[in-house]
């Protein structure tokens, strides 16, 4: 529950940050997972987690604006802290184990907003693209 | 720029709730767009020219942190009575990070040397009850005693997301810089989120994974100058409690926050062999 709240405020920050130029209501696809399944709804979650933590480190590159810049930052870490937790429910001690740590670097992946968001896109009814999106 | 679109998307992914259920934001945001209205992104306008901290101070001050944090985890590691023995798991832990801890290492010094910062100036001497190598500081008992042991891990950490955070935002321009900075806030997250549990596992239930308002659970100066400003609960100007309906314990959950270079050195300073 206080996971969907903070995840509630981000949106809620983006939306009103945003206004008009935020994106339209997303329909979601969950049919992939089996909501009676404790493991499947973890995995999952898991999973979106992890993603979403690799997709805000993909964005910095992308932010010309200190202000966005300071939000990417401000969510991004607490995002990490829900994939940690999610992973110990599933796994002990996998919260920043080498199934989702480099060993060699010692940390997160980062994700290009491309391919973070071909890995969203079977959550999603709606097609979205990244075509003008520019370095910054 | 309109990067922040592709954030409103990761967002109203994994917070997908019925449109009903936001009624307290859409009386501050204009009508949304039709479905249709792709591609995601509008131009970003390149090369704004912008105030950025140096880069090499910056990149020192978390060399640093690292270098605090990765060789007070390989001491606790090598004492032979201060993890408990009915709780192996708790071992691992700290072995699990102290390994992404001492990869990092060589991660920053590559960042450093990419970005042609000279190194040989970071501190590698620590004195980590916090008493700067002279009277011993707040944190006694760190190598005896595990909760106060766990106590300063989580501090580290949370303050090593504070001070990467504050890193990310005055680096800015320095693609790759800021990239690398956001991957190592991301597990130094995910390590905090750990610690924080591993202290409620011991007695101190109210410790979540992560910071409720300001509070990290520590009582001395050094952890509350730590935690200071962590209890925020407006972002770009928006009132969250009020946008959202939802507890300012929440909203201050919701949003890790940045400490500046300043404050940071202040901190690590304590810690810092004179």
């Amino acid at each position: 529950m206080e996971i969907l709240s903070h995840d509630q405020a981000h949106a809620a920050l983006f939306r009103a940050v945003l206004r008009s130029e935020a994106i339209g209501s997303l329909s979601m696809d969950f049919s992939g997972i089996d909501f009676s399944n404790r493991a499947s709804v973890l995995n999952a979650a898991r999973d979106i987690k992890d993603l979403m933590v690799s997709a805000y480190n993909g964005l910095g590159v992308y932010c010309s604006d200190s202000i966005h810049l300071g939000f990417i930052g401000k969510i991004a870490s607490v995002e990490a802290r829900h994939a940690s937790v999610i992973r110990e429910m599933l796994l002990p001690n996998s919260f920043a184990d080498v199934s989702i740590i480099n060993p060699v670097s010692g940390v997160d992946i980062a994700r290009s907003p491309t391919d973070a968001l071909m890995l969203i896109h079977p959550y999603i009814h709606q097609k979205l693209n990244t075509d003008k999106l520019q370095l910054a | 720029m309109n990067l922040c679109r592709i954030l409103d998307t990761l967002a109203e992914v994994e917070s997908h709730t019925p449109a009903t259920d936001r009624r307290g934001l859409i009386s501050y945001c204009a009508p949304k767009l039709a479905l249709t209205a792709l591609p995601l992104f509008s131009f970003v306008k390149p090369g704004r020219a912008q105030t950025t901290e140096d880069a090499g101070e910056l990149l020192r001050m978390v060399l640093t942190h690292t270098r605090l944090e990765s060789s007070f985890l390989e001491l606790a590691l090598k004492q032979a009575n201060l993890f408990p023995v009915s709780q192996p798991q708790d071992r691992t832990c700290i072995q699990v990070i102290s390994g992404n801890k001492k990869a990092q290492l060589s991660f920053v010094e590559q960042m450093m040397q990419s970005a042609g910062v000279d190194a040989s100036t970071v501190p590698h001497q620590f004195d980590f009850t916090g008493g700067k190598g002279k009277a011993p500081g707040p944190f006694v008992q760190v190598m005896e005693d595990y909760l106060s042991f766990l106590s300063l891990a989580q501090m580290l950490s949370d303050f090593g997301v504070r001070a990467l955070k504050g890193a990310i935002i005055s680096i800015k321009g320095k693609g790759e810089l800021v990239q690398g900075l956001l991957q190592l806030q991301a597990t130094e997250a995910r390590h905090a989120a750990r610690l924080r549990q591993l202290r409620s596992e011991h007695g101190l239930a109210h410790i979540k994974p992560w910071i409720t308002q300001a509070a990290g659970g520590i009582q001395n100066e050094i952890a509350l100058n730590a935690y200071a400003g962590e209890d925020n609960i407006l972002q770009g100007g928006f009132d969250l409690v009020q946008l959202t309906g939802l507890s300012s314990d929440l909203i201050s959950e919701a949003f890790d926050e940045p400490l500046g270079t300043a404050g940071v050195w202040a901190i690590l300073g304590n810690f810092v062999q004179v």
